[in-house]
């Protein structure tokens, strides 16, 4: 079944979902007196349009998602404003035209009370709903705990992370480090990215499986109630993914070298995509576009180790980092050329004499003039790095501009992510040491979030909203 | 490579459970409520407590504080020296162990920025992170008693951590453990230290008995006053510290246990504190999925028994436990009176 078919499925299979319809406990009453018996409310106020038959339903499955329904006399649209207070503060994504509605409440906290309303809009009118409350339910054992200092970031709203160790999950947490959303996950899976969808449906899993047997690879799909979950098998996809806009997602391949290659029983990378249809296409090969006998890396079993990977949809370029050649490429989507190769054992662009090497990197984010890596750098260095390069694409030039070494130094072993936000402040995410940071361009902690002992973190998603506009 | 973490529990005071299988969960369905209209949602949420539940304050909890005192092994730096535990035959509760059937993993953690001694602190009071972590490798042995330093993997990916073994370097943990769980079975602990000029390349790790000392207070708190014949509802949503006097997470909680003791007193508890399960002459226990209530008829004893309720006689015990802590000593225990 396509990945699109599938989200179709699960979109239409949401309105069944997790309730059952029945009145929720404890029923709704509307603040006027008047109550339609059914647990939900003709909350209709003095508003042309009537809102009827508003339900809420707190999902059994996360508990911090509330589902809310509604249906109107004629055709609408709607949305449901939403917060901790009765000033709200959030929005959900407007409803299709129609006369029955729903839409999920997500970004709440547990055990809180949520403050609702429900506006519709119809031809030429509008109405809305009483004011109205649900408290979401209480987060089940074992969750990774996180604590916080600092001032709320201003950047973001909230981070999907997913944690490794003592428990295995994806949470998606506030800036205030509470968790609004979750997924408890078997280890088996060996889960290496979680994303948000762009059309703010699902939670997306790129899970590897075990690394003795990578054929289980594949992707997931989890409705943001947790009602339903779909896998699609990706055989060998590891360390990374990317979606695009459109739905597609790629995914870095681990590959046996072809029949007649000098270097048969070795592995190395591809680019494969899963497009919405269901259908696999190759973009890029290392074995098609990378000389090896140039790059000594025949001691390495996989012998690019791609390990992290972007996408830019205005040039439809991907960028991938390879951490066995300490290469970031970047490739052609439609040719599956590469266009040019960065840093390592394959670099192309002309540093200043002096310049510390990136080595063993992880994540990475271009920026409009260069680019962010995460240095983990080898372990005899002894510490890792973020690292911003100025970069010339066309006169491949590179020149260190910034970097950022935590105080006192960490060395992460394993993962690492950056993120520069738009007021020039970037997140540094020290993944194998559980902690995520945000810093200045004079290295000033300004938040930073912490696990506990036994908890690491992947790469990191950052998000300032959870609802299409 | 995937990004393994480092994980460790010492104190396996108790077993630890890591919850049900149960993941209904389901709680605060508590329908929408207009304004005013209050949100009472099935008990178990963070907020009001329970009806008719009993309440659990921190009056009632037992005080812990444990101290570690492992073995610390002065050794050649940058030379790749070899650990056993042939003559490991009792851990660190002082309880049996077969060095061979029992050790099934062997991790090592360094902690750069820590003393051996601030390690022992954090881990006995759970106030390490994951950021105090530098380093995790480990190495299932088998059948084996001893292996070298550099027969520890970064799950399958050679390390060869022996060239980083020089003075300075921080606190270098090995921790002995019955399980592959991550966080859960840690039977010994032993630290090496690299010092300059010392020539000896191996470390016999040995009985565990002197490794933990614990100091307990059950007696002191409030008993839990329950009624005779039930088993009753529990609500901890008052509690704010643990039994070592960190903030109490309720997250944390994966377990709740009830012991009986027909001649036991709780001093002759207080003293044996590490053998409270072995002790108990009726255990039933629970898992705990979420929330700060909880309805004891879940409790079952080993054979799947329900607990029968509270009965007059004898020296009854009342645990929260967190199965993925540091340090499983429970977060909550105190003293129930049935009357």
């Amino acid at each position: 079944m396509s990945p699109l078919a599938i989200a179709l499925l699960l979109a239409c299979a949401d309105k069944g979902g997790d309730d059952s319809g029945s009145p929720a406990d404890g029923g709704a009453t509307d603040g006027g007196g008047t109550t339609d018996g059914g647990g939900t409310t003709d909350g209709g106020t003095a508003s042309e349009l009537q809102v009827l038959d508003v339900t809420a339903t707190v999902s059994e499955h996360v508990v911090t998602v509330v589902r809310v329904s509604w249906t109107t006399a004629e055709e609408t649209t709607g949305w449901v404003e939403f917060g901790e207070t009765s000033a709200y503060g959030l929005t959900t994504a407007t409803t299709a035209a129609g006369t029955t509605h729903e839409a999920l409440l997500v970004g709440m906290p547990a055990d809180t009370e949520v403050h609702f309303r429900v506006h519709v809009e119809g031809a030429g009118s509008s109405g809305q709903s009483e004011a109205l409350t649900i408290t979401t339910g209480s987060l089940p054992s074992g969750l990774p705990t996180f604590s916080v200092t600092g001032d709320p970031a201003t950047q973001w709203s909230y981070q999907v992370i997913p944690t490794q160790g003592t428990s295995y999950a994806v949470v998606m947490v506030d800036a205030q480090g509470r968790i609004v959303w979750y997924d408890q996950l078997p280890a088996e899976g060996n889960l290496m990215r979680a994303v948000l969808s762009h059309d703010r449906q699902h939670m997306i899993y790129c899970l590897a499986g075990p690394q003795n047997d990578l054929a289980s690879g594949s992707v997931e799909w989890v409705s943001l109630d947790g009602a339903e979950r779909t896998n699609v098998p990706f055989p060998y996809i590891d360390h990374d993914m990317v979606e695009l806009p459109d739905g597609t997602i790629t995914g870095i391949v681990v590959t046996q070298a072809p029949e007649g290659s000098p270097y048969v029983g070795k592995t190395a990378d591809r680019l494969v995509e899963l497009s919405p249809d269901g259908t696999l296409r190759e973009i890029w090969s290392a074995w098609d576009q990378v000389d090896f006998s140039k790059a000594h890396v025949d001691h390495e079993f996989n012998m690019t180790h791609g390990n992290g990977l972007d996408y830019d949809p205005v040039e439809d370029v991907y960028y991938m980092s390879a951490k066995a050649l300490g290469t970031i490429f970047k490739i052609d989507r439609a040719t599956g050329e590469t266009i040019w190769q960065l840093n390592g054992m394959l670099n192309q662009f002309a540093f200043p004499k002096g310049t510390e090497i990136v080595q063993m990197q992880h994540q990475f984010q271009l920026l409009p003039d260069g680019i962010l890596i995460f240095d983990n750098g080898p372990q005899d260095r002894g510490y890792s790095r973020v690292v911003e390069l100025e970069l010339d694409q066309d006169a491949l030039t590179a020149e260190q501009t910034w970097e950022y070494i935590r105080d006192p130094s960490v060395y992460v072993f394993a993962k690492g992510d950056v993120h520069r936000f738009d007021d020039g402040t970037t997140q540094v995410v020290w993944s194998a040491s559980g902690e995520i940071q945000n810093v200045d361009d004079a290295g000033t902690v300004h938040w930073q979030l912490n696990t506990e002992l036994g908890q690491a973190i992947t790469f990191v998603q950052v998000l300032d909203n959870l609802y299409v506009r | 490579m995937s990004a393994e973490p480092a994980a460790l529990a010492l104190f396996l005071l108790l077993a630890c459970g890591t919850g049900s299988d149960d993941d209904s969960g389901a709680t605060g369905d508590g329908g929408a409520t207009g304004d005013g209209g209050g949100g009472a949602d099935g008990g178990t949420d963070g907020g009001a407590p329970t009806d008719g539940a009993v309440l659990l304050t921190d009056a009632h909890n037992y005080s812990f504080s444990g101290v570690l005192d492992g073995p610390s092994f002065p050794l050649a730096e940058l030379a790749d020296s070899t650990i056993s535990w042939g003559g490991l035959t009792e851990d660190l509760q002082c309880h049996a162990l077969d060095p061979v059937a029992d050790i099934d993993n062997v991790a090592l953690m360094v902690f750069p920025y820590l003393t051996e001694q601030e390690v022992e602190q954090g881990l006995s009071t759970d106030t390490l992170e994951q950021v105090d972590v530098a380093v995790y490798l480990s190495v299932e042995p088998g059948d084996a008693t001893e292996i070298h330093l550099s027969d520890l993997t970064f799950f399958g990916t050679q390390a060869d951590i022996q060239t980083e073994f020089e003075a300075g370097s921080g606190a270098w943990l090995v921790v002995f453990t019955t399980g592959d769980t991550v966080g859960v079975g840690s039977r010994m602990i032993a630290f090496l230290t690299p010092t300059p000029g010392e020539t000896a390349t191996h470390a016999e790790v040995t009985d565990g008995c002197e490794v933990l000392d614990v100091d307990v207070s059950i007696d002191h708190a409030e008993p839990v006053l329950v009624d005779e014949g039930e088993a009753g509802a529990l609500d901890w949503s008052g509690l704010t510290l643990t039994a070592q006097g960190q903030p109490f997470e309720p997250l944390s909680v994966s377990e709740i246990l009830v012991a009986r003791y027909d001649t036991q007193t709780v001093a002759d508890l207080e003293a044996r504190f590490l053998d409270i399960e072995l002790l108990a002459d009726g255990l039933w226990t629970m898992p705990h999925q979420s929330g700060t209530s909880a309805d004891l008829s879940g409790l079952v004893d080993a054979q799947g028994a329900p607990f029968p309720g509270w009965q007059a006689g004898g020296t009854w015990l009342l645990a929260l436990r967190c199965g993925t802590c540091p340090n499983p000593a429970p977060l909550f225990l105190a003293v129930v009176q049935p009357g």
